[in-house]
């Protein structure tokens, strides 16, 4: 049988593509047993549920394994522990929410909110813990789109308690307003509101809270990126030259307040036809793709426009739910992964960085200051 | 990265110090970084100009808190009741260069015996 250490040995050849590093320093490989008769079984505890990488690292990791002299079988038990945003235990907003997702559009009308819960509901297939905070108030759909029929309960205390639809827990301005009259929101009302859903809400635990950001890059959406702890954004936007140009003001935006972009998305990317399923372009090919490009971003998917999806919507279910053999669920699929990846780089890259704190100036150290003459 | 503390820190003597993602260290007095403050009661919006100086501030002015805004910048809340003062880390690291510089010339005569300005490893 192989001893333990040629065991750790053989998985350090195993690296996980997006961190650079090899999955035994990164701390992936938990409870390694090896039996007396070479049965050798461990945990791969991934930093997502939604790792796109998972079956590949699994099997890189039996062939390793099986190279070894005396192995009789391998088990690799996959699981993962969503790596957590950086200061989360100094933070007195949201504390149990490991990663904030904010989606964002430069304006409205692009598929901002069907993004928003696909990715969502993406996320929650795979096992993660997922909250939306739908900050749209313009026009709140995160109800409707993911069939919410509850309401919110308040305890004595004033806490919130989110209702649950398809696993995931949602806070949604239309929650808040009466019957279906729109709501006149100015803007010191929407930063009060969001500070309200932001430390009122009972979360829980969360891996990911997603919030569906008001479409445009006025006064209330930079004010929102400013007040919510938000860990990093994607920003949707259609192929067309009008919605690109906003799309790079909504980057701009993110950048005045050093909220990193993880990337671009593409919606409404040709037009799946029903009839003969091809696909036709309606608006230019691959404008996300340059604009993503000529920014030095990632550009994240292309979910192109099927009859299927926005009806799926409407009637309470994402189509990654609703269809999930479809092309817009594929897609959907692929860029909540890159997505839950890129979270995991940038925790990695972040480490030691203070995001979030709250310092008591008197109860620091005192320390000496030394300047140089 | 963007530009981000690492560590704040508390010196002897009176000032603010931070140690940045890129390496860099700066440390500013008390009594003048408040008389930087960038406040809209501080610094009159339409016109620029600062009606809030260090000669305003007290002489034992320090801070009570320091508080994360979104990950762009810090509130400082000082003893002297004001809050307002929302410092961006590109502000601080231009105010760093600005105080090494030359305090006096930059904001009048610093608090007697302060420190400060870029740390030197």
């Amino acid at each position: 049988m192989p001893t333990e250490s040629a065991v750790l040995e053989s998985l350090r050849s195993v690296q996980d593509p997006d961190l650079h590093k090899d999955i035994v320093s990164l701390g992936f490989v938990k409870n390694l047993s090896i039996s007396g008769c070479g049965d050798v079984a461990f945990d791969l505890v991934l930093t997502t549920p939604a790792c796109p990488v998972k079956d590949q690292l699994k099997d890189q990791c039996e062939k390793a394994i099986r190279a070894l002299d005396g192995v009789a079988s391998v088990e690799v038990r996959l699981s993962a522990q969503v790596a957590s945003r950086p200061g989360m235990d100094k933070s007195e907003l949201l504390p149990g929410v490991k990663n904030v997702l904010a989606v964002a559009s430069g304006k409205g009308g692009v598929g901002k909110s069907t993004v928003a819960s696909n990715l969502a509901a993406a996320l929650a297939a795979q096992g993660a813990k997922v909250g939306m905070l739908d900050a749209d108030i313009y026009g709140p759909s995160q109800g409707l789109m993911l069939g919410v029929k509850d309401d919110p309960e308040m305890d004595q205390e004033r806490r919130l308690y989110p209702p649950t639809a398809q696993g995931i827990k949602v806070i949604s301005m239309s929650m808040f307003s009466q019957d279906e009259a729109p709501v006149v929101w100015r803007g010191p009302m929407v930063s009060q509101m969001v500070q309200n859903f932001v430390r009122q809400v009972e979360w829980g635990d969360l891996d990911y809270l997603v919030i569906d950001l008001p479409p445009g890059t006025g006064d209330i959406q930079l004010t929102l990126t400013q007040q919510a702890p938000i860990t990093a954004a994607v920003v949707v936007s259609t192929p067309q030259d009008v919605a690109l140009l906003d799309a790079k003001k909504g980057l701009r935006m993110f950048e005045k307040v050093s909220v990193p972009v993880l990337g671009i998305v593409e919606n409404m990317s040709g037009f799946v036809c029903d009839g003969c399923g091809k696909v036709h372009d309606i608006f230019r090919r691959d404008g996300a793709l340059r604009v993503a490009r000529s920014q030095g971003l990632p550009f994240l998917g292309a979910v192109p426009l099927e009859p299927g999806v926005a009806l799926a919507g409407d009637q309470g279910a994402p189509v990654v739910l609703s269809s999930p053999d479809s092309r817009s669920a594929q897609a959907f699929r692929e860029i909540a992964s890159r997505v839950a990846s890129e979270l995991s780089v940038l925790r990695a890259q972040a480490d030691g960085v203070m995001v979030e704190y709250d310092l008591a100036w008197k109860d620091l150290p005192e320390e000496s200051l030394e300047v140089a003459p | 990265m963007s530009l981000a503390p690492v560590a704040i820190r508390r010196y002897a003597g009176g000032s603010l110090g931070v140690d940045w993602s890129d390496g860099n260290r700066t440390a500013l007095p008390y009594r003048w970084l408040r008389g930087q403050c960038p406040c809209a009661r501080c610094v009159d919006e339409w016109t620029g100009v600062r009606t809030t100086g260090e000669a305003d501030v007290p002489f034992d002015v320090e801070p009570v808190r320091v508080v994360s805004v979104g990950r762009y910048a810090l509130r400082i809340d000082w003893n002297d009741g004001h809050d307002s003062g929302i410092y961006g880390y590109e502000y601080l690291r231009d105010l760093s260069a600005k105080f090494a510089q030359g305090p006096a010339e930059a904001a009048g005569k610093p608090a007697c015996g302060s420190k400060g300005g870029h740390v030197h490893d």
